[in-house]
């Protein structure tokens, strides 16, 4: 039978990340909330996201 | 955010609405991580007496008269896409009543308690809502004997037993 990795230690640590978020001041949550808009205005628009393996072969 | 804040709290003061209380997913974000969203949700207590949504032109008159921009029910104030939603049932003028008073950046703004939070999602039914109402119990962000009593006075109780499976982590 074949073996698969355990990952219950991947999914505490997430869900530790996810509490961790959770208690922030209300402030930086808010703030964190723009940048995911601001993430999902450049995946919308079709642009290269910097990072992005085609964004880093073009500034090379 | 602290601006729009601060301009809805000036309509409060100018009387163009009554008591006010976020809702919606900023509200959730408060005591949840934060998540993607598209407005902010702020649901007020107007005075007029109407069946329709005329009831908030007046808001939309004052604000856009102070240069705020309109984009079919969203006006901007700030840059943030502010939706305001009258108060529509007893559920949400109740969760308007018996909202906390928090600071925002040092401005004073209300906003939902969890329990109501979850009794409107789970009354208003959507994937969305039932996957919110999830995370609220994952991270036991609510009081569950106070949700039961919000449940039990607003009829929403069967609705709970029939979809609690979905909700447990």
């Amino acid at each position: 039978m074949k073996k698969y990795p355990d990952i219950s230690k991947v999914i505490e640590k997430k869900e530790k990340h996810r509490r961790s978020l959770a208690a922030l001041p209300f402030e930086e949550k808010i703030e964190m909330v723009f940048k995911l808009r601001e993430r999902r205005k450049f995946i919308k628009s079709g642009r290269v996201v910097s990072g992005s393996p085609k964004a880093e072969k073009k500034s090379a | 955010m602290r601006e729009t804040l601060k301009v809805i709290n000036r309509m409060v003061k100018d009387g163009v609405i009554g008591e006010y209380a976020i809702g919606g997913a900023v509200a959730a974000i408060y005591y949840l991580e934060p998540f993607d969203t598209a407005d902010l949700d702020v649901f007020v207590q107007v005075n007029a007496t109407a069946n329709d949504l005329t009831i908030l032109a007046p808001i939309y008159e004052y604000l856009t008269e102070q240069g705020y921009g309109a984009k079919g029910e969203l006006i901007y104030i700030d840059g943030i896409p502010v939706q305001f939603l009258p108060v529509f049932n007893q559920l949400t003028e109740e969760a308007v009543e018996k909202s906390q008073t928090i600071k925002y950046s040092q401005v004073t703004t209300r906003i939902m308690r969890p329990e109501y939070l979850v009794a409107i999602m789970l009354d208003t039914g959507r994937p969305k809502d039932y996957l919110r109402i999830s995370m609220f119990l994952e991270q036991g962000a609510i009081k569950m004997r106070q949700l039961h009593a919000v449940l039990k006075r607003h009829g929403l109780m069967e609705k709970w037993k029939d979809n609690e499976y979905r909700f447990k982590p």
